[in-house]
């Protein structure tokens, strides 16, 4: 063990460098090592496939018996059915299914999941809206640990998380305060990649490659991971590449009525087939190492992923009568050679893009059955180095970094008979700053801390489950006032540090009548502290066209929210349906105070002559809002044939989001209605599907958000798997998406009148695993 | 190379000359028929401010000599008001995109060194709408179904609330926790009203000024739009740094007339040519090589303008010296592209974070005159503003003082009962200094602690 806590050590060294750093690692490598050796004793030989799970194990009466504390769970496979959701409102998303539905981002990937949509800002972004939520609201976990990215702060920022090494990626809809805190307030996404290992190695070495191709676009994608280890030591490697050119669209990239109406441009550089500046190329990569006991392991992981992405105009420099007094020197000029780079189109127009990479290293540590009564205690502890640039015309111009450390401590137990329960700590502890032009947030420190226990019980068919949460938020902003270059504006000053106190509680009921049947009545109390640009921002936001103002007494969001599902499986046939409310109060969101910015003048005023030159002012403020809404599904075999099943899905979801008070406006950029259709035909060895999709026209856009069309979204599939021989399997796969080419402007996107969704591609893929 | 390089290189250099010539064809067509207009070219000297017609060689707004051609004026037409010798800028609504009844013309401008760093500019409003209706060719008050609505910045606004135990929680707003204060200011027949002193801008930290404000020709509802006919203006600015004014001037809008007509416009107020002498405006400060339009850089308008000049064979003189960059006593394209290699525009160059703005810190020290601008004065609850010069090392006599609205933050503070003046942050050359004087008497003030703080907001790392 001395050699392993040496790697350890010698990996952490090298990896951060600086003693400041290094001091952050003190305390959980001292955890680490506490655990680590306590297990140590307990080193035994171990079967093969098992399978360590950190999230939360069913509760079962044999886990209190004398029955081996580790249960083999299946090892989900290519061609494999995924498992039905344990509860109406939670979805995994495994196997074939997420191999098919895996994109550029996590949004694009989740988007045919029920009650998820995608905001995008262009292809190059893509965040889970989960029921209508987003940003500060839904957390976005890499293996039980946040993202940490700057995905929360602007619609622009990708989420440092590529998809392509995911095993498994949980929803759960609906607040997951308890676990997760404040900001799980509208949901989780979970995506599960295994970097740090949780199997001995079966083989000397296993692993996959996967490549694709994307028609639109030139798309390639690359992934391979490699598992090896020998005895209790198991070592993992992966990496990716991505590259794809600028997304092909049917029709023009910006909606000229929108600009025409809502900024008065009538002559904009405006571009058909395609939107320029959407090409992107990423590349990244893990090692994982874990030392797996019989009743314990514990493992770490160093991953690192570098996004480069271009963000569609949209947010200024539309107007070509605006070029800061050359357009009336231009056009008198009879001859630009030469001076191409300064007067040519990029330089007149330059680009926004945004180089953004992350490094994390991920700890983690279970011990299984320490003493009777007690089934775990686990250890997760995420350092995450998170920083993007974001260039004008080749220049930098504005520079986000996110240093966050995310632990959590937890103890499952069930001494007492069909009561299981968990009890936690969970801190986070982060430092943002930003530098340059666009610094509309202040460098901020934020501590937040969490105490919380749930308890499930089971009589008979009834679950009864209940939750409890304690919370501490603190940001302090590192400077006393902020100023707003080049204005007259005088400075503003900040209070040294703002304080949270919150409490959340959940409680849940389950019936299982029939053991095909489950109902579930849920009510989640939840509050969420107010996130650092909420509370601090201030000055112009160019991605959403704002002029942001924060505010340092904003209170707890606070969420209600019931939530009522039934769900009915049986051999040919499921059904699941889940209606809910949410009731939030205090709902912060972006009041517009009918002021404008004038971006190149940086002038405040009531009104301006050029719109597209102008960014409106937004406030900070709170309102309570209200949501209700459903998600259904249906899924039946017809038939079944000789060579296979020919399967029929039904779905539907939808959301409302209104301001309770006043004049009961809509939240703005809501999901619309869909409903659709998927007839698949296949069996265990090649499958088809062909999947239709009606997007109802969003009427309700919000205050000054501009109404999206109805759309059709047709996609198809076809996948075969293939036994190569006895070194390992090949997958085939190929999928149509927007088959129809549509013009899809999607209501939930910041930039959708300037970035339609992509048009029609064809996807061609083969996975190895040998 | 290899042929297939060669290949890509040449599709990639058709594909920038195609898009070259669109951009250039979009920026042609889109420029309006009449879009003539002059800027207003603003410098102080000593305590005084002044507004004049720009200079800039090739700039928009700055043709002061093509304007009488243009309108189809008599050679020799200044655009000067015959009876009051008020200079006169005129521009079109409709000349930008935003519509017909709306301009962002003229525009403000300093040449560097002209103005102080950070020094606020303000207009101030005055007189009344004019009208001038073709039908009868003559100069009158507007009528009441029609106003111009002039929207300044909101910035000094006494309204402005820094203090966000004062909104809420808000970080900024303005009185009342409401934005819902008049920003605007309306000329009508009858006068002015709404708020009659608004910002133009702050200067940058090299003393220069390039700003737009934004007008509507529109009817008492607010509805914009209006009769076509020409509309006469007159505004002043005045500036927290310099105690008087600038002389009052006119701007003359166009709202659908032809050249002709508007010519006719303002052929009513000039009269014919005279020999009367516009306001000396100060000498062009020594710039740097490329920096022909005097705004302290060089940048991408400095090489169009460069390219202009070498375009229509302009010989050089000693109002374009500048243009001359490589110094070989013609203005060629040789000069434009040596301009682009001193190229200091922000697409060239990584931004870096501005230091504090010395207006924010109520308190200015022009170490050339010696004089010490302190534009908020905090005394038993009331707002002053003075003008201390300087003795000698230690030592300042007030030259003037003058009461004033509450406009900073930080305010000096004058405590009376002890003859204290604490001033949070005196601005001298781009350093921040905090003071403390003492009121020895006879208008007398001493230096008792001085020391420099670091006010920049967030740290460059």
């Amino acid at each position: 063990m001395r050699s392993d806590n040496r790697y350890i050590n010698h990996n952490l060294l090298s990896g951060i460098g600086g003693a400041q750093q290094i001091l952050l690692f003190m305390p959980y490598i001292a955890i680490m090592l506490f655990l680590t050796l306590i297990m140590a004793n307990t080193d035994n030989a171990l079967a093969e496939d098992t399978v360590h799970k950190s999230t939360h194990r069913k509760a079962s009466n044999e886990s209190a018996g004398n029955s081996p504390m580790i249960q083999l769970t299946p090892i989900n496979i290519i061609g494999a059915t995924p498992e039905p959701a344990s509860t109406p409102n939670a979805s995994t998303l495994e196997g074939r299914s997420l191999h098919l539905r895996q994109s550029d981002t996590l949004g694009q990937t989740l988007h045919e999941e029920l009650g998820i949509s995608n905001a995008s800002f262009g292809p190059g972004v893509g965040i889970p809206v989960i029921r209508g939520l987003t940003g500060s609201r839904v957390r976005i976990l890499q293996n039980g640990i946040g993202t940490h990215d700057g995905s929360s702060l602007s619609p622009d920022h990708a989420l440092a998380l590529d998809t392509l090494f995911a095993h498994e990626i949980k929803v759960l809809r609906g607040p997951e305060i308890i676990r997760y805190g404040g900001n799980a307030i509208g949901g989780i996404v979970d995506v599960s990649d295994g970097r740090i290992p949780e199997r001995r190695a079966r083989k000397t070495v296993s692993g996959t490659a996967e490549s694709r191709y994307d028609t639109n676009a030139n798309g390639t994608h690359s992934a391979f991971t490699l598992n090896t280890g020998k005895d209790s030591i198991a070592f993992n490697l992966g990496g990716f590449f991505r590259d794809r050119n600028d997304i092909r669209i049917p029709g023009k990239a910006i909606d000229e009525t929108f600009a025409a109406q809502q900024l008065g441009l009538t002559e904009i550089t405006n571009v058909s087939g395609k939107i320029p500046n959407t090409d992107s190329k990423a590349i990244g990569g893990f090692t994982g190492i874990s030392w797996l006991g019989n009743q314990a392991m514990a493992g770490m992981s160093v991953s690192h992923t570098d996004n480069r992405y271009g963000i569609p105009r949209g947010s200024h420099q539309l107007d070509p009568n605006h070029l800061d007094g050359l357009e009336t020197v231009l056009p008198r000029l009879d001859d630009l050679t030469g001076f191409e780079d300064i007067f040519g189109p990029q330089a007149l127009f330059p680009n926004v893009r945004i180089n953004m990479r992350q490094t994390r290293y991920d700890f983690k540590s279970e011990w299984y059955e320490p003493v009777r009564g007690i089934d775990s205690i686990s250890f997760r502890y995420g350092l995450i180095d998170y920083g993007h640039t974001e260039f004008e015309g080749g220049s930098p111009f504005t520079r986000f970094k996110n240093n966050v450390g995310e632990g959590r401590l937890e103890i499952q137990q069930s001494l007492l008979h069909n009561l299981n329960s968990t009890y936690g700590v969970q801190w986070i502890d982060r430092k943002f700053s930003a530098l340059g032009v666009e610094t509309f947030v202040p460098k901020t420190s934020q501590l937040s801390l969490g105490l919380y226990t749930t308890q499930t019980y089971t009589w008979n068919n009834w679950t009864l489950q209940g939750g409890v949460r304690f919370e501490h938020a603190r940001a302090n902003p590192a400077a006393t006032e902020l100023r707003l270059r080049g204005s007259a504006l005088p400075p503003v000053p900040l209070p040294g540090s703002v304080d949270y106190q919150a409490v959340s509680a959940s409680t849940a009921v389950q019936w299982s009548p029939r053991q095909d049947v489950t109902a579930k009545l849920t009510f989640n109390h939840g509050e969420r502290p107010p996130d650092i640009q909420e509370l601090f921002a201030f000055g112009p936001h160019l991605s959403t066209r704002s002029f942001e103002i924060g505010n340092v007494q904003l209170k707890n969001e606070t969420v209600n929210m019931a939530d009522l599902g039934f769900e009915w499986k049986t051999e040919r046939f499921s059904a699941r349906i889940n209606g809910y409310y949410n009731r939030t109060n205090d709902f912060i969101f972006l009041r517009n105070t009918g002021l404008v910015y004038e971006v190149d003048n940086e002038v405040i005023r009531q009104r301006c002559v050029s719109a597209a030159e102008c960014v409106s002012v937004f406030a900070y403020g709170q309102r309570s809002a209200e949501f209700i809404g459903y998600e259904s599904r249906v899924d039946a075999t017809l038939y079944q044939l000789p060579y296979g099943s020919l399967s029929l899905s039904l779905f539907s979801d939808y959301v409302r989001g209104r301001f309770v008070n006043g004049d009961r406006d809509d939240v703005p950029r809501m999901p619309p209605l869909r409903y659709g259709a998927e007839l698949g035909f296949g069996n265990s060895i090649w499958n088809t599907a062909l999947r239709f999709t009606r997007a109802e026209a969003q009427r309700h856009p919000g205050q000054n958000e501009t109404p999206t069309n109805s759309y059709h979204l047709l996609t198809a599939s076809a996948d075969y798997q293939l036994k190569a021989n006895q070194w390992g399997d090949l997958w085939l796969f190929a999928k149509g998406y927007n088959l129809l080419n549509e013009e899809i402007r999607n209501s939930v996107s910041f930039l959708r009148n300037f970035a339609p969704e992509p048009g029609r591609s064809f996807i061609f893929g083969v996975r190895a695993t040998f | 190379m290899s042929r297939q390089s060669a290949a890509q290189l040449g599709q990639l250099f058709y594909k920038a000359g195609y898009y070259c010539t669109l951009l250039i064809t979009t920026l042609w067509t889109s420029q309006p028929v009449f879009a003539q207009h002059l800027d207003i070219e603003v410098w102080g000297q000593g305590n005084a401010l002044f507004a004049g017609f720009c200079h800039t060689s090739g700039a928009a707004g700055c043709n002061l000599n093509g304007l009488a051609d243009t309108l189809g004026l008599p050679f020799g037409t200044l655009p000067v008001e015959a009876m009051t010798n008020k200079l006169i800028f005129p521009v079109d609504f409709g000349d930008l995109a935003g519509g017909n009844f709306s301009t962002r013309n003229p525009g403000f401008q300093s040449i560097r060194n002209a103005l102080l760093p950070n020094e606020l500019i303000s207009y101030r409003a005055l007189g009344r709408l004019k009208y001038w209706d073709t039908a009868v060719s003559a100069w009158h008050d507007a009528p009441q179904h029609v106003q111009i609505r002039l929207f300044g910045g909101l910035e000094a606004s006494a309204e402005v609330l820094s203090d966000y135990a004062q909104c809420a929680g808000q970080l900024l707003c303005f009185s009342e926790n409401s934005f819902g204060i008049d920003g605007s200011t309306v000329f009508t027949g009858t006068g002015v009203q709404g708020n009659p002193e608004l910002v133009v801008d702050i200067t940058s930290t090299s003393g220069i000024l390039h700003t737009h404000l934004s007008f509507f020709l529109e009817s008492p509802d607010g509805e914009t739009g209006g009769p076509s006919g020409a509309y006469l203006i007159e505004i002043q600015l005045i500036s927290n740094a310099r105690f008087f004014p600038s002389d009052p001037f006119l701007v003359l809008l166009n709202a659908g007339l032809e050249s002709s007509e508007f010519g006719a416009a303002l052929f009513a107020l000039t009269g014919e040519p005279a020999s009367g002498e516009l306001p000396k405006q100060p000498d062009l400060p020594a710039s740097i090589p490329g920096d022909v339009d005097l705004d302290g850089d060089v940048d991408r308008i400095d090489v169009a303008l460069i390219l202009l000049a070498a375009q229509n064979i302009e010989t050089l003189n000693a109002t374009n010296a500048a243009f001359d960059v490589d110094g070989d006593g013609l203005i060629t394209r040789a000069d434009a592209l040596l301009a682009k290699t001193l190229c200091t525009l922000r697409l060239c160059n990584i931004p870096v974070e501005a230091p504090a703005t010395a207006l924010n810190l109520a308190a200015i020290y022009d170490r050339a005159s010696g004089i010490l601008n302190l534009n908020d004065i905090h005394a038993d609850g009331t707002h002053y503003r003075a003008q201390l010069e300087k003795q000698d090392d230690r030592t300042f006599t007030l030259s003037m003082l003058q009461r004033d609205k509450p406009r900073y933050a930080t305010p000096a503070q004058y405590d009376a009962s002890t003859g204290t003046l604490e001033i949070p942050a005196i601005f001298i050359d781009g350093k921040s200094y905090r003071v403390s004087m003492k009121n020895t008497g006879e208008s007398t003030f001493l230096i008792t602690h001085l020391e420099e703080i670091n006010t920049l907001s967030i740290p460059v790392d």
